[in-house]
Order: C-alpha cells, then structure tokens, then sequence
C-alpha cells in the first residue's frame, strides 16, 4: 500500500521530477590521426564550447597538455607546440597497436587505435560521357511551405575507379581495416536529390572491394560537373582524390560526419570528445583535360 | 501546473473519502390511499399513476388478489405496505421512486434449503435485437450481479426457485427493471437511451452504473459517445476520439499510432471480433480503419488485461462488429471531407441478419488518377495522382438453433498510392502535367483482410463456448522508380507479407454464485514474407543492386484460464494463469494476473486494484537506413534465438466514485516495468541512402539494442452528464523511462514517449437538432534531445574544422507543451423523407503550430533550434443520411 502510495505521489509529480535542463560540460577534444613512420604523429588537443556562446576554434586550442602514446614497445612523448598541437619526435611502425592518453589540468582523454600498413593508389581510371545529361538540380525541401526549390540543368556524371593493392606483408590480421575514398572536383556544386545517387565518398570493409582476379581492392564512385547546355563539353578541371584506410573506430566516426544538424560523429574518445585513428593516407590531384564531344570514353588519368 | 495538479487530487481524493452514507428520501406531496376491496392491479396501477412512483409487478402475482386500506401520509413505503396489506406481497425499493412488487415468501435472499436454480438469459437491443456484451445484471436484493460475455448471455446460479427481481444496465442505453424466472432462458431487449435536451438522470440510477468489471484501467465506450466526440476528417474515428482520454497519445501530430501510457504503438494489440489487425491505419495512419458505426462495442485495456488477452505489453483494444439489425432493415450515407460511406443491415430471416459497410475516399476521383498528357514537341507522357483507400466491413449471423449462434465476419482495408509526376512540382497543380524526362514514380499499397467465424453454444445454462477461426493478413508493397538524371535511375520494389492464421476455443463455466470460470486455448501460426528488389544506376555504367527474401514461420500458442471469485458481497476477485510458447526460439512463459474489486459503496467507492505480466513476441521494427522503402519499411520481426521476446510486470490501482447523480470521478495509478524490448541502436540514425543494409531480420535487429523501461503515473478524470451537457476532464501524470544497459546506460532516460503531464477536457451539448462540443488538450511535449557543448574536428580530408554539437544526454530536453483544442457542430434535420445529420469539426481553432520536431545548425553563432511544426486551423465538414 505505501508503495502504492508513492506511485501516486510520483505521478502526481509528473515534469516537476523531470530533468532540469541540458548541462554543458567543458570537454577535451581530441583529434589526432597517426600515420607509420617515418611521419611523425601530430595531436590537437581543444576543448569545446558552450552551445549558447559564441565559439573559435582557434580559441578553443589548449595549450599545456600532456600527451603519451603508449606502445608494447614502450611510451611515445609528444612536445607542445604552437596552438595546442603536439607531435611526437619519431613515428610508429605500421601494425602497432597505441593508446594515447591527454592530460590537462586534471582531466583525463584517452583512445586506443592501430597504426594500419601504408596504402597507395595503384591507378585512376575516369570515364566521362560523350554528352552531359538532363538532370534535377534540387538544392532542398521546405516542408512548413511546401516550397520546392528546384532548377533543372546539364551534368557530366563522371565514374572514377581507384585501384590499390595489398598491404606489403598482408596477413589475415589486415583484414580489419576500413577504407574512406573521396572524389572532390575543385569546382562542386550539390543537389538534395542527385547526392543519393552520385558517388563521390565511401567508407566501407576493405575486403568488400577486393577483386580476386585482379588481386586488388577496386572502388568506382561517380561525380558530376555542372554545364549550361546540352552541348557544353566537359570543362577542364581539376579533381582532388583520396584513399585512407583506418580501423572500424575512423570508419563509425567518417560514416557518422553528415546531418550536422540532427547529430555527431561518433568518437572513441574516452573522457572526451574527436577521434583518434591509425590512418594510411593517400592522395593526388588529377587535371582533367576538356575533350571534344562524342570521343571514345577512355582513361584519362593514372597515377 | 504542478499546484493545480496537487490541488486536483486532494478535491478528488477528498471526495472520494467524504462522502458516504445516502440521503434520505422525502417525498413531497402528500399521499392518500383509499381502497376497499379494490382489485390489487387497479389499485397499483392508481398509486403509479398518482403519485408518479415506478412500480414493476408480475400480473400473475396481483391477480386475484384485492386490498383494503386508508392511508394519508407521505411516506411511500408505509403508503405500499397499506396498500399490500394482507396479499402475501411487499414492495421493496430498488431505486429512488422505483419499487418492485415480490412475494413475501419467495425468493427471499437468505441461502435456505429450497431447490434453486439458474437465472439466465440473453441481453440484446431492443432497436436492433442485437446481442449486448458487458452489459450489467444485478440482483438488488442478493447483492449480486453478473456481465454478460460476447453473446450476451448471462448465468447466475444457486437461485432459489421463483420470481427474482433483476436489474439490467448498459452504458448507453436505458435501465430495465424485471421479474425473472428461474430455470428459464429470458431474452431482455435493453431500448437505447435518447440523447436529447432534457433527459434528466435518475439519482439512483448511479446505483445501476457502478461497474462490476474488475480490472482496472478498462475502457468501454459506447460507439454514440464516440460519434459524439471531436474528431478529425470531418467523420467519427475512434482512435482520434481515444485520443481525448487520459494517457493515450498520438505519434505525431495528426497521424501515428497510438501512444498508451507512454508504451510504443506496437505494444498494443487491436482486435476485430477476436482476429489481430496489424496495422489498422488509413491515409499514412491519419484515421484508422475502425469504421466507428460497424462496431458493436469497443474495449481498450490500458496496461493490464485479463488472461484472455496477451502478446503486448501496453493495451488491447478488442472491437465486436454488430451483427445487424434483426428487426427492420436500415441504411446511412455519410460524406466527409476525406471519404464517403455507407452502412446497410438487414433482418434475412427471423434468426438471421447482416451488416455491410463500406467506405471510401474520393480524392482520386475528383482530380483524377491517370492524366495522358503531350507538349508542342509531339511528346506523350501518362502522369498519375492516385490515392485512394477503402474499406469494406461485413458481418452475417445466424441463431442456428436457441442455443447456438455462428457469424462471419469480414474486412478488407487497402491504401494504393499511385504517382507518377515530374520533378519540379509547384503549388500550381496544372504544371504538373506535362511529359517529363526526369520524374518519380511510387507505387504503394498497403492493407488487411480478414476473414473470422465464430460459433457460439450454450451447452447448459452454465456452460458457454465459443469457438473462433481466423485468418488475418497484412500487406505492403512499394516499388519506386526515382530518374534524376536521363543517365541515373533508382528501381525498387518492396514486399511485406504477415498473416495469421488462428483458432481461439474459450469457455464460460458458471460454476456458483462465487465462482466462475473463463478459459480457453489459442492457437496462431505466423507466417512472415519479404522481399527487396533494388538497383542503381548511378551513371551509364556503375550500378548496385540489393536483393534480399526473407521467410520465418512461427507457431504462438497459449492456454489460459481465470476465475472470478465473489468471496464476499463488496469483494471480486479474479486471478488468471496464461501460458504461452512461441516456436522460434523455443520460449515458454507462465504470465499470471490477479485483480481485485471492493466496493466499499456501489454508488460512492469502489476500488480496483492488480498485478500482471506479460509477453510480447512480435516486435516492430523500422530500417532506419534507406529512403528507398521508407513508407513500408516496418516489419514485424518474430522473436528468435537472436531477439528474446518483450516482457512487462505491471501493477495497477483504480477508484470510481459517482458523489453526485451526474458526476462520476475515476483515478488510476500504474507502474510498469519491461524488459527486452528493442531501442535504437543509435538514436541519432538519420536516413541517409536509397538503398541500406536490406531487408534481412539480422540486418535489421542490428539496428537495435536490447533495453528495459519503466513506466508509472497517475490518471484522474471526473465525468458529468446532466440533461443536455456533458463534461469530461482529466489529469494524467506520469513517466516513462527507458535505457539500453548493452550500450552502457546506467540511467534511465525519457522515453521517445514520455509525456509527464497531460490535461483534457470535453464540453459538448447534445439537444434535439444541435450538438456542439469542445475539446482541449494540453500536455508536456515529447522528449528531445537537445545539445549541450559545441566543438570542431578537422578530419584527413577536410580543409577547415568543421562545427559540431555535442548531444551526450538522449532525451535531455523536450520540445514545447502541445496545445489544441477543437470544435465539433452538428446539426439534424429532415428532408426528403431521409433523416440528416450535418457535421463541421473544427480542427485547432486556436491555430496554435505545436512543434513535433526541432534541428540545430551547428554553424549558427549562438544554438537556436529550428522547428517543425502541425497542422494549423483547419474546418472540416461532414454530411449524413440515415434511411
């Protein structure tokens, strides 16, 4: 009967019992993206903001940290530098497993990762359409009105496929790995609806993309340049591509970086926020010839 | 908020406690009685007619029969006892100037060695002679009373032989007082209670109210209540009208599912005469496909349910189609904004009659479904607007023999969605059509049908069974065909298939005046059906495609039984035992139930009180990664090895006290707890692709986290209903929490459906040609996450740090108090002969935009939110004929 009574009570209660509000704890965070040797690694320690001032990244930099990179081998001490980077003197071999760990004034960041083998682009190939094609250029919804803001226009779909190989000295332990690729013409433009079916970054499970007759991991994304007409050929331009390979913590964090504004990336940072990831990274910027309309498709870039 | 609410509860508590013991009677004018030797019906018949008093009598005890007497006074009882002076007859009160004539030999309610008997019978209607389940019977004198089951029949044995004094109510219709025969199967026709201007409530009628049902938290509203109450779409709908009780919420807006007591829509079960319905939804769950006129009778146990019921943890409506009119045959037309319908029923034969309904949009008809359209380039194209959705409702059944009855019963409901258009819509309708190179097309249908006998037979005037067979499938289905560029196409085609196949064998064993007993088995097989069929063509040459089926079986069986135990004359008691297993994953589960009733005064206070668990072996799930199927996309996912069925413990305590002959004044408390039911893996998930993962149970269960939650609060609603005006309103406070321990939550949270707060009320008046009504509700908002700190990461690709806030605290926040009121005008007249009903429902008339959702730009200097907002004012209108 008493507890009974007590459930009356607290429901009686209702919102008084409910939770005052947000908090705004003041938090480290922690970005650092450690790659073999012979790069050396590079930390960045901030902290954040409240959500109802105004906020700098540059001010939120912190300088006086302490920051450790502990190995089997032994402990990595990173030195301060300007603007609340530290970086390491010597680098870690690839495959070896860290925990980094960051101290400020009494609080406490700290996020395990692997330093992954070293990955390069074997070669691009670029297939351009003889012709631009008819396409929506949506750029967004107003559900509250109904409006639609929409235009419609020419676009290249450009295919490019990136080809790697094998880690050197791959053993099945390799086969954690996730890999991030990205297409950035230097010259973007975006469309609500062509995004969803343009390809212009990934991430997914390396072994996905293996093509066992080719012995080599193979992706084909696919962005577009912008035109006026019909007959406008493809206009010279030039198209940064990237290959990055990490662990399945980076690859949450990339998969998790769109819709800003319902939510956040998520981190591996334990008593903070960022990431902290192993990352072999490789990229290059390719210039991308105009051609004349209705040539033969063709491969038009290799590293 | 909180003060009023504290207020609120000491007046109701107050009242609850303070009044007792009945006023005495005083009659007025003064009485003169003067007979001698005067037949005893003339002078009964003289007495009614002078003084106004009900007096109910047998002929075949007055006859012959004369009395003697002068009496000048004005105390009734001692005018009657003048008057039946030496007849071997007494009058006893049963009601405020309502007496019946008994013998004073008989039937006197003492347990003596007399032979006795069963008293027992069927309630119907007097309009329609339909059956009346739950309705009340009562013995005043042996303080004893029953409810009949879905037949209508009731059975109280142990009865000495003789004439009994028996009284019948019905929520909706008037009381009927009677002399019943033991050992002789009556029929009671109950007549409906006119709701018009001036009816005035009997001050004992209250008596006759208080319900014996003893499990708390029911509610069975009678479908003119719910025809009465504001809606939306211009026509009566149940789940709308729910939504005006206390601790029933919608999902969104104006659509979703029902949100009871802070649960999950898929926690309820809704039944239509005894066959599952799963997705009992119409217009993208805008109304609901309970075509509020073809039902009988509607239940809906909040939380705990008796041991019939189970497989969910949150409430189960159970809706009895009418059998149709035995006596005339009848047809309504009705026209609302959103539908047309109709109702026709008709007698057959003597002991046989139908229902059939229909209803149906008219969108599609009035701006067309297929639009063949050309430009001046000679180019031909077919654009479609189609959207329609029907119904279709019907119902035949026969009294085989007196004591056996079957019924078919029958539904389909469809949405089809039909589109094919261009890209560039605008609010300009005729630019719409025109060929297009670039468009979207969506192919959607979704749907029930169900198909249900039951056959009912009184073995004995104690022994009732009831067999039912059922077979009830649901149905989806999109495909898509998305061209955003002349190179890119998205193609899928989605397919969804639940059906159910069940046999329900229940018994109703009157055992005694303190026992009886309720049992059966059921038996269902599942049979789960999907499949995906999608590609992409991104360019000329890069295509992905998906391609999934997915096949389970399941077999969920159970045996129940429970009795209602009437210890004493104040106390009922009912404990139950419900064992169920599920093939998949081999579980077997003993959920038992125990609710108690004492009346401490059958008009004053009567408490409710009880404990039970439940089971819930089919959870809802919704992939929450691909855009592609996203209007079908929820599944029903059987439990499995994998995913352990969804349990619940829920504690309940209820008061009903009616302190005044208008007023009736409820309260209710629950707490509930759950285990494994399934949250979101990650809450923040947003769709982000055309195509996901699949459609695989794996896939999908990856998406989901094993949790438990919590839920406890309070509801108080006070009810009047004098002549023409009718009063509802109500409180509710209370929480429902949640957390996943899988994920490290050590606290719980708000649920997604946590409203700590809500107020309602009601105010119509019903006359002869004019009903008006308003409805208001106010209520805490939804939770909502809402961020706490802002930062920056610069990722391996990008050129700057990019801004993003940091949400550490799910359900943190919440969104604005939700407000509306509404405003329902009906007017009746006649005209051609055909009696008509015209209808304007006036939704949120103060235009407030409740917010049901909130985003956050994280590039903003300073952290506003952006709102999404409801439905403003909108008039909706309704026309109805009735033949």
């Amino acid at each position: 009967m008493m507890r009974l009574v007590v459930v009356l009570l607290a429901g009686l209660c209702g919102a008084a019992c409910d939770s005052g509000g947000p908090v705004a704890p003041e938090q480290l965070v922690v970005e650092a993206f450690i790659e073999a040797s012979p790069q050396t690694p590079r930390v960045v320690v901030r902290r954040s903001g409240l959500p109802d001032a105004s906020y700098a990244p540059a001010a939120a930099l912190v300088d006086g940290a302490t920051v450790h990179a502990r190995t089997a081998a032994g402990t990595l001490t990173f030195a301060p530098e300007a603007g609340g980077t530290y970086t390491a003197a010597v680098g870690l071999p690839a495959r070896t497993p860290f925990k980094l760990e960051v101290e400020v004034e009494g609080a406490r960041a700290t996020a395990s990762g692997l330093v992954p083998p070293q990955i390069a682009l074997a070669d691009i190939a670029i297939n351009v359409p003889d012709t631009p094609v008819e396409a929506v250029l949506l750029e967004g919804f107003d559900l509250d009105s109904l409006g639609v803001t929409l235009d419609e226009g020419f676009i290249y779909p450009i295919e490019v496929t990136l080809r790697w190989a094998r880690p050197a000295g791959y053993s099945p332990a390799d086969s954690v790995y996730w890999v991030q690729t990205r297409l950035a013409p230097v010259v973007a433009f975006t469309s609500t609806v062509l995004d969803f079916f343009l390809l212009a970054e990934d991430v997914f499970n390396e072994q996905t993309a293996w093509q066992p007759g080719a012995r080599r991991y193979e992706w084909t994304g696919v962005y577009a340049i912008l035109v006026e007409t019909r007959t406008t050929p493809l206009p010279v331009h030039e198209l940064d591509v990237g290959l990055l390979r990490s662990t399945e913590a980076y690859a949450r964090f990339a998969r998790t970086r769109a819709d800003r504004d319902r939510r956040e990336p998520l981190s591996n940072v334990a008593g903070g926020l960022g990431i902290v990831a192993g990352i072999a990274l490789d990229s290059t910027r390719l210039h991308v010839p105009q051609r004349p309309m209705a040539s033969t498709p063709q491969t038009v870039g290799e590293k | 908020m909180l003060r009023s609410a504290v207020v609120w509860s000491v007046l109701f508590g107050g009242l609850l406690l303070v009044w007792s013991g009945t006023a005495p009677e005083v009659w007025a004018q003064r009485i003169v009685v003067s007979t001698e030797a005067e037949p005893l019906d003339v002078g009964l018949r003289r007495f009614r007619a002078e003084t106004g008093v009900d007096l109910v009598f047998a002929q075949r005890l007055v006859r012959g029969k004369r009395s003697s007497c002068r009496y000048e006074g004005n105390s009734l009882d001692d005018a009657l006892a003048c008057l039946l002076r030496g007849t071997g007859l007494k009058a006893e009160a049963v009601r405020r100037r309502q007496y019946v004539i008994v013998s004073d030999t008989v039937a006197e309610p003492v347990l003596s060695s007399a032979r006795r008997g069963v008293l027992a019978g069927f309630v119907t209607d007097a309009e329609t002679g339909e059956a009346l389940p739950s309705a009340h019977v009562a013995l005043p004198a042996w303080q004893i009373g029953t409810i009949t089951n879905e037949a209508g029949y009731f059975a109280l044995p142990s009865l000495p032989e003789g004439l009994h004094y028996v009284r019948f109510s019905y929520l909706g219709y008037e009381v009927q007082d009677t002399l019943l025969a033991i050992n002789q199967r009556s029929r009671i026709a109950l007549q409906p209670q006119a709701f018009v201007a001036g009816a005035v409530t009997i001050e004992d009628e209250r008596r006759n109210r208080a319900s014996l049902q003893v499990v708390p938290g029911l509610l069975n509203m009678p479908v003119q209540q719910v025809e009465a109450l504001p809606s939306f779409g211009g026509e009566a709908d149940l789940f709308h009208t729910l939504e005006w009780m206390p601790g029933i919420n919608k999902l969104g807006s104006v659509n979703g599912g029902m949100v009871i007591r802070g649960g999950t829509p898929d926690q309820n079960l809704y039944l239509i005469d005894g066959a599952p319905v799963y997705h009992p939804w119409h217009a993208f769950s805008l109304i609901s496909t309970f075509q509020t006129e073809t039902f009988q009778e509607v239940k809906l146990w909040r939380g705990a349910f008796p041991a019939e019921h189970g497989g969910r943890l949150s409430s189960v409506m159970e809706a009895q189609l009418r059998d149709g009119n035995r006596d005339a045959p009848q047809a309504q037309a009705a026209l609302s904004l959103l539908s047309g319908r109709f109702v026709i029923e008709s007698p057959i034969t003597s002991n046989a009659s139908f229902m059939l309904a229909g209803r149906r949009s008219y969108l599609d008809k009035l701006i067309g479904q297929q639009h063949p359209v050309s430009n001046a380039a000679g180019q031909r194209d077919t654009l479609r607007t189609g959207y329609y959705f029907y119904d279709w409702n019907a119902k035949l059944s026969l009294d085989l023999t007196p004591r056996s009855k079957l019924s078919f019963s029958f539904y389909r409901g469809r949405d089809v969605l039909d589109l094919r258009l261009p890209f560039d819509l605008s609010l300009d309708f005729s630019s719409w059509l025109r060929p297009a190179d670039l468009f979207f097309e969506v192919d959607q249908n979704w749907g029930n049908r169900l198909y249900a006998m039951r056959y009912q037979y009184l073995f004995s005037s104690r022994f009732f069974v009831s067999v039912n067979v059922y077979n009830s499938a649901y149905e989806a289905a999109e495909g898509s065909v998305i061209r955003p560029t002349s190179s890119a196409l998205l193609a899928s085609q989605y397919r969804v298939r639940l059906r159910d196949i069940g046999l329900r064998i229940s018994g109703d064993y009157v055992h005694s005046q303190q026992h009886q007993l309720h049992f059966g088995i059921q038996v269902a097989q599942h049979r789960f059906r999907s499949s995906l069929d999608g590609r992409i063509q991104r360019s000329a040459t890069a295509q992905d495609t998906l391609t999934n089926t997915n096949r389970v079986e399941a077999m969920d069986m159970a045996a129940y039984v429970e009795d209602t135990w009437r210890p004493t004359a104040r106390l009922r008691v009912q404990p139950g035992l419900r064992v169920s297993s599920f093939s998949e994953g081999q579980y077997l589960y003993v959920t038992p139930r125990l609710f108690a009733q004492y009346t401490f005064d059958p008009v004053y206070f009567i408490l409710r009180g009880g404990f039970s668990r439940q089971v819930q072996y089919l959870q809802h799930l919704r992939d929450r990664y691909s855009f592609a199927y996203d209007l079908v996309s929820i599944r029903w996912v059987p439990a499995s090895d994998e995913v352990r069925p969804g349990r619940s413990r829920q504690a309940s305590l209820g008061a009903e006290s009616r302190p005044l002959p208008s007023l009736t004044l409820t309260a209710d408390a629950y707490w509930r707890d759950l285990r494994d039911i399934l949250l979101p893996e990650d809450p923040f998930r947003v769709k982000d692709g055309l195509i996901g993962p699949g459609i695989d149970v794996g896939t999908l269960l990856g998406q989901y986290t094993p949790g438990v939650g919590r839920a406890y609060g309070v509801e108080l609603s006070a009810r009047y209903e004098q002549g023409p005006w009718r009063v509802w309103a109500s409180y509710a406070g209370g929480r429902a929490l949640d957390r996943a321990p899988e994920q490290g939550d050590e606290t719980l949270r708000p649920a997604r459906f946590d409203v700590p707060r809500e107020a309602r009320t009601v105010i119509a008046r019903v006359g002869q040609r004019w009903d008006v009504s308003l409805a208001g509700t106010v209520r805490s908002g939804y939770p909502h996450t809402v961020p706490e700190a802002r930062y920056v990461v610069q990722g391996p690709f990008d050129a700057e740090p990019v801004r993003y806030l940091h949400r550490p605290n799910i359900n943190n926040g919440r969104l604005p108090a939700y407000m509306r009121f509404d405003v329902s005008v009906g007017y009746r007249f006649g005209w051609a002969g055909v009696a008509w009903e015209a209808e304007l429902q006036l939704y949120n008339i103060l235009n407030r935009r409740n917010v049901f959702d909130r985003f956050y730009d994280p590039d903003q200097p300073t952290l506003r939110g952006e709102d999404r907002l409801g439905l403003p004012f909108l008039p909706l209108l309704e026309l109805q004929a009735s033949l």
